[in-house]
């Protein structure tokens, strides 16, 4: 029991450090070159991954046990959706730009990852009060 | 590496001492990654399935 609830204390500070380094990140890409951007670009959306899959993975084991309700599940999915759809726009224009190089294509990686960031933020700070109960 | 990143792994490294969560284990691993391939980027899309998935959806 007191493991679990460490698990869950650390989950909430690792979606902390995830947005962190998001803003750490998207900070730094704008000056770098082509690969730091690339290196950046990837780190940043994989911690995002990584807070996703954590906070999903908590919520749905919640649930699981009723402490989550049918309303808490619904809008969980409703943010988890929109970050979802900035996620794979963002790993998309990555993929894209690690090809090609394009300062256009640049500059909307750039855009798309803040919006990754925005996302996330407002997903997690929906659901960081369910996950802190657990 | 710069002070940030170098403040964000003591404190990955810190929880992972105290708890071992997967999780940040994963975030230690992406982060070793400093020229990630097509096939890294490509593999990023396998890691956030639809939000529904995780409730069975």
């Amino acid at each position: 029991m007191m493991r679990m609830r460490k698990q869950k204390q650390a989950i909430g500070i690792l979606m902390v450090f995830a947005l962190m380094l998001f803003i750490a990140q998207g900070c730094a890409t704008v000056q770098n070159n082509h690969n730091q951007i690339v290196a950046g670009g990837y780190k940043t959306l994989a911690t995002a991954a990584t807070a996703y899959e954590s906070a999903f993975g908590a919520l749905a084991d919640l649930y699981k046990q009723g402490l989550v309700s049918e309303d808490i599940k619904a809008k969980s999915i409703e943010y988890g959706t929109h970050f979802w759809s900035a996620y794979h726009t963002a790993v998309e224009l990555l993929a894209s730009y690690a090809k090609t190089s394009d300062a256009a294509d640049e500059a909307k990686l750039n855009i798309a990852i803040i919006e990754v960031s925005k996302l996330l933020g407002v997903f997690l700070e929906y659901a960081g009060p369910y996950l802190a109960k657990k | 590496m710069n002070e940030t990143t170098a403040a964000f792994l003591v404190a990955l490294i810190t929880l992972v001492t105290k708890y071992g969560i997967p999780g940040v284990i994963q975030i230690l691993q992406d982060w070793k990654v400093d020229n990630p391939t097509i096939e890294d980027i490509e593999a990023l899309k396998l890691r956030v399935p639809r939000p529904e998935t995780y409730f069975g959806g």
